[in-house]
């Protein structure tokens, strides 16, 4: 039984080596150092881009696109930056590119438009994978979360998904978000307070339970 | 501190990111304030909802599809943003930046070494055919023929159009002078001495021995100009005014 790691870290040679090690193979041509970028971020990117837009069948584009856009400027990417803030900073562009085109065919995509322009009411988000162990009341506690996310502001919502959801530090969040550190704490102060006002009730439901 | 300047404080709280003075400020605020405290509480609580989120996940064949894409070479095409961004990089413009920088550092190199190239001497800059005041057009005939006559050679009307620029003295000499020199046309060879202002300084000699020199002394009271002509030609004084009736016409 102890062999298998020991196997398995054999077949995978990359797995020790840090995102921009990586990255650095993959722009010399190394098609596993690519596949080895993909397996740590897909979850990671379709997390945030599915967070950011209310349609996880585009989301799942949108991140594939930004996994090709990875590949096609590969050979553009500079080691001294982190390769998580480039990955998220496209993820990021392609997802406001995503919002815009959205407000701007406001007839086609009326509902999701206005949401996306205003942050108010909106269609359900769509159901993550099941888990069957779960809480019902967990779920939907879960459900609401997500549902109050989608409803505030997306340049609120970009600046809290970064860091409450996604874990980056407020200096990564600027840096993707291009906008300065005191900016960046303000939007997600105030994101923050708009969630727990959406959130009061179920907080208070948490609290009781 | 009030309840509205403790509420953007509020996270950096949480995360333990005030600093001395704001944290004890902040604290005596919950202290005394429920509503306050109770919103901090509110606030831990949403933070761990959200860190509670589930992830999203990609589908099963997410990333072969990413392959396929890439092996049917649909990720080599790039989007035209990508290739504006590409055209617009540093590595491609800097040939056109040098390039630009060359064009100006032999421009100014030609200006410093031959400042003729831009301020012609003699008829070259002056061009009296095409500034002649369309007020009188008697003399603008009488110039044509008298320039062809010998007198003062003309202006090749070609090389230098009415609209090409004239820098410098010449400018404002050109803008009112006459067109005729008919003191030379009348073959009067006479001298002229203002007692203010001699015509032949040692400039004006050394430039009338060398046509190729630049004529320094080309005012003359604010009232004539030295027309040098070319190595041809006679050079002579001509009145700024362009008033035929009263105007004086020197000739060496």
């Amino acid at each position: 039984m102890p062999i298998e790691p020991l196997r398995l870290k054999k077949l995978d040679p990359l797995a020790d080596l840090s995102d921009e090690d990586v990255m650095e193979r993959c722009a010399t041509g190394s098609e596993a150092g690519f596949r080895t970028l993909v397996q740590r971020y897909r979850s990671r990117i379709m997390n945030l881009v599915c967070r950011f837009i209310n349609d996880r069948d585009r989301a799942e584009e949108i991140a594939q696109e930004v996994f090709l856009r990875v590949f096609r400027n590969r050979e553009r990417y500079r080691k001294s930056g982190k390769f998580s803030t480039w990955i998220f900073t496209i993820a990021v562009n392609l997802t406001k590119n995503e919002i815009r085109s959205r407000v701007r065919h406001r007839g086609t995509y009326s509902l999701d438009a206005m949401e996306e322009e205003t942050g108010g009411q909106g269609l359900p988000f769509p159901d993550w994978k099941p888990l069957p162990d779960e809480d019902l009341n967990a779920r939907e506690i879960q459900h609401k979360v997500a549902e109050a996310l989608r409803k505030i502001p997306p340049r609120y919502r970009e600046a809290v998904v970064l860091r409450d959801v996604e874990g980056l530090s407020y200096e990564e969040v600027g840096e993707i978000l291009r906008i300065p550190g005191g900016t960046v704490r303000s939007r997600i102060n105030r994101a923050r307070l708009m969630l727990k006002e959406r959130l009061k009730a179920h907080i208070s439901l948490e609290e009781d339970v | 501190m009030n309840c509205r300047s403790a509420e953007s404080l509020y996270s950096a709280f949480i995360e333990d990111e005030l600093s001395q003075e704001e944290q004890r400020s902040l604290e005596a605020h919950l202290m005394g304030c429920r509503r306050c405290s109770g919103a901090v509480k509110e606030l831990k609580e949403t933070l761990v909802l959200m860190s509670a989120l589930p992830t999203v996940e990609t589908s099963p064949h997410f990333e072969e599809e990413i392959f396929d894409r890439i092996r049917s070479g649909e990720a080599l095409r790039p989007t035209l943003i990508e290739w504006l961004g590409d055209f617009w990089t540093a590595d491609r413009l800097r040939p056109v930046f040098l390039g630009g920088a060359a064009v100006c550092a032999l421009w100014i190199a030609v200006f410093v070494a031959r400042p003729d190239t831009f301020f012609p001497k003699g008829d070259a800059g002056l061009n009296r055919e095409a500034v002649a005041p369309s007020s009188n057009s008697s003399d603008s005939s009488d110039e044509g023929s008298l320039a062809s006559s010998g007198g003062v050679p003309a202006p090749d009307a070609e090389s230098a159009p009415a609209t090409s620029p004239v820098f410098g003295p010449r400018a404002a000499l050109a803008s009112s002078a006459p067109v005729a020199n008919r003191g030379s046309a009348s073959g009067d060879d006479f001298q002229w001495v203002d007692s203010q202002a001699p015509v032949a300084s040692a400039g004006s000699d050394s430039a009338l021995r060398n046509p190729g020199a630049r004529f320094q002394d080309e005012y003359i009271l604010d009232q004539f100009y030295l027309d040098r002509g070319t190595g041809r030609g006679a050079p002579s004084i001509v009145p700024v005014s362009g008033n035929s009736t009263d105007d004086v016409y020197i000739t060496f």
